[in-house]
């Protein structure tokens, strides 16, 4: 039987092949979540349930960085030229090591100030998601009236890396870009500037499109869970999937957005400003402690508020009405609200010390210069 | 045609392993129930209702045979009412996506949606799901699978073409010229708003440091292998092959690495082997200006490397004629 499908998005750090079933990653978070409610899961995985699909982009950062790595070894010590030693000296500092560049900002850097890094991170992240979409239709298509729901659970700087490909994707209208593009440079409809294999992807499209007349492909998301939402601050494309729209359908029908009250990356990325843009938009504010890194991917999702719209739109069967009022009635309870995990038995003073730390980190500037030194200064504190 | 209106019936309630919205052997599952259809509404039927339609690509007669049959499923007053009637009219339409007509739950389970989030959403109450709306659901869902199986060539056409467009980005960061980081930012503002334009087969040079070895070509003496970077002020680079990793270029070029003061010259680039020609003026009038060959460090390794196998292909030889000089046999 078809399963639903949930996408991951990474936000910030280094996140190898795999990075979702990593002990601190969103799937063990969510393993976890589904112990609390042992009537409702029988001891049974979100993998059971859901067709799991990780979406990576870390790797296109880890080739930019390791080209400016071998170009500055490439260069001569004593070139001639002071700068271009100032260049070696500065990308040699970072040597390679993406965990020194992630914590002074680097990835949210490479995504918002080189438009080749953007859209080829983009178009990474459109292509497991249209490939599986197609992949998922296609296998529905011996069962009738079986119909698969897509979903996409992204996080920090993943919010905006999704919503911008989810915006590419779902307002492609083909057979209007085609004649756009074609006024502007003819010789690319033409084909004849296109090698064979382009043309032939070109020509496939647009047959596409013609089957499909006058309005985009839809991504057709069931919903977007914005965890950590920086999208007001980065966003790199012209407009907001969540509008998006087609004959009164909005592209994706739900949208959760997700933040932390004292997560200095949404309030510096203006995420946790909790707009209300449209109608099947929910705003979700957690307050919970239960680690010191609560912007991590795992601390979020292991909220109640958090799984719950994802364990109830999504796992059908086993998440039922009678699940659904024991995670609001565990939402409320002071151990979600406040302080709990391992950060449990901490005393009042402490509490108060972090809470502080934490709210220092957010400035009222919304930048991407502010939100780099707050990351900085995040990850700092990590680790003292 | 009355017998259809016999109201969907429910199964199971409240049972341990409910379904969610799903349709599923002929019964609909929704609400934490299962639910019986009226036998001209289950998947089975509409399906073979259907068939000779859906064969044929005939989907706006899919979706005229699912909407009559639900028209006629109905009472009269259910037919009128306002979900009803908006339900009808967009099956007939056949227009809105596939995940329009998903029948989906609230978050607290205790609603079905279709139509989510548009203004004509349709709320089924699962305190008291009234015995047509397990068929209007049913038939929702059935839509939904059509719309989507229509969509199908769409669908696979957009997935390929995303994966072509992926794959040219992901091999000229990989496999073109490296980009240093302000021409990684400059070749960038060339592209388009819209991702899916087909990438520049060519790529801006920038001030760029190439590593090379510099040769005056008028004095062997002053003609110091000398380990030097040029700078390339501007320069274009084309690419040849559609993995990026192919590319002749040209680009203007300053150097200073040499006792003879600033040269300028051009280099022309094939691959990652340039060569280039630059002119020193001379800084007194006693010395005349001076033209330098700009060798690029992958060129000259590639020509140590021919004269290391052009010196070690001399040594085999000689080895083999002293061999045979001496009367060894090779």
């Amino acid at each position: 039987m078809a399963k639903n499908v949930l996408f991951f998005v990474h936000g910030i750090g280094v996140h190898k092949i795999g990075w979702i079933n990593e002990p601190d990653g969103p799937v063990a978070a969510l393993n976890a979540a589904m112990d609390l409610y042992p009537a409702c899961f029988a001891g049974k995985e979100l993998s059971d349930y859901l067709d799991l699909v990780e979406i990576r982009y870390d790797d296109i950062f880890d080739t930019v960085l390791k080209t400016w790595q071998n170009l500055g070894n490439s260069l001569p010590a004593n070139g001639g030229f002071d700068w271009t030693g100032e260049v070696q000296s500065l990308l040699q500092s970072v040597n390679g090591n993406r965990e020194t560049f992630v914590r002074y900002g680097g990835d949210v850097l490479l995504y918002c100030g080189f438009d080749l890094v953007a859209r080829a991170v983009r178009l990474r992240v459109s292509t497991i998601i249209a490939t599986k979409i197609y992949q998922a239709w296609l296998a529905a298509g011996g069962s009738p009236g079986r119909v698969p729901r897509f979903a996409v659970v992204a996080h920090s700087l993943g919010t905006t890396v999704a919503q911008d490909a989810l915006y590419q994707l779902a307002q492609a209208k083909w057979d209007d870009d085609l004649a756009e593009v074609s006024a502007k440079r003819p010789a690319l409809t033409d084909n004849a500037a296109l090698s064979g294999r382009d043309k032939a992807a070109f020509d496939s499209v647009v047959a596409g499109s013609r089957a499909n007349p006058d309005k985009p492909i839809p991504v057709g998301l069931s919903a977007l869970y914005l965890v950590s939402n920086t999208i007001p601050l980065l966003r790199q494309v012209d407009g907001d999937y969540a509008l998006v729209q087609s004959g009164g359908t909005f592209d994706c029908a739900r949208v959760y957005n997700i933040n932390h009250a004292l997560d200095p990356v949404s309030r510096i990325g203006g995420g946790a400003a909790n707009p209300n843009p449209r109608p099947g938009w929910t705003n979700v504010t957690v307050r919970h402690i239960h680690q010191r890194n609560i912007h991590g991917f795992g601390h979020y999702l292991s909220n109640p508020a958090v799984h719950a719209p994802i364990f109830a739109r999504l796992i059908d069967p086993g998440f039922t009405a009678g699940c659904a009022q024991s995670a609001a009635a565990l939402a409320q309870a002071p151990e979600w609200t406040g302080f709990g995990g391992t950060l449990a038995g901490l005393d009042q003073q402490a509490r108060q010390i972090l809470e502080n730390e934490l709210r220092g980190l957010i400035t009222g500037e919304s930048s991407v210069a502010a939100l780099r030194a707050a990351i900085e200064q995040f990850i700092k504190q990590l680790g003292d | 045609m009355k017998g259809m209106t016999v109201p969907a019936i429910v199964l199971l309630l409240g049972c341990a392993v409910a379904h969610g919205a799903t349709l599923d052997n002929d019964s609909l599952a929704m609400c934490d129930r299962v639910f019986r259809l009226t036998p001209e509404l289950r998947p089975s039927a509409l399906m073979e209702a259907a068939a000779v339609d859906l064969d044929s690509g005939r989907f706006d007669r899919v979706y005229a045979t699912f909407a009559s049959r639900l028209d006629a499923a109905l009472t009269t007053t259910n037919r009128t009412s306002p979900a009803a009637t908006r339900l009808l009219a967009n099956i007939r339409a056949g227009t809105l996506p596939p995940h329009a007509f998903d029948v989906v739950p609230s978050d607290d389970k205790q609603k079905e949606i279709i139509f989510e989030s548009r203004a004509d959403q349709i709320e089924i109450d699962c305190a008291q799901v009234a015995p047509h709306e397990p068929d209007m659901a049913a038939v929702a869902i059935m839509t939904g699978w059509v719309l989507g199986q229509q969509l199908l060539p769409a669908l696979e056409a957009r997935a390929r073409f995303v994966a072509r467009q992926s794959a040219a980005h992901q091999a000229l960061l990989n496999n073109g010229l490296p980009m240093w980081p302000w021409e990684l930012w400059l070749n960038g503002k060339r592209l388009g708003q819209s991702d899916w334009e087909p990438l520049f087969k060519t790529q801006w040079v920038l001030m760029r440091p190439t590593a090379g070895i510099e040769i005056n070509t008028r004095s062997r003496a002053e003609g110091d292998l000398e380990a030097s970077v040029a700078i390339e002020p501007l320069g274009l680079v084309r690419y040849r092959s559609d993995d990026y990793s192919k590319w002749w270029g040209a680009s203007l070029v300053v150097t200073s690495s040499t006792r003879e003061g600033i040269g300028l010259g051009a280099l022309l680039r094939w691959n990652n082997l340039v060569f280039g020609v630059t002119r020193h003026q001379a800084d007194s009038p006693a010395k005349s200006d001076g033209t330098f060959v700009f060798i690029g460090v992958e060129l000259y390794q590639l020509i140590t490397k021919k004269r290391e196998d052009f010196e070690t292909w001399k040594d085999l030889q000689g080895r083999r004629v002293n061999e045979l000089l001496n009367g060894k046999t090779p």
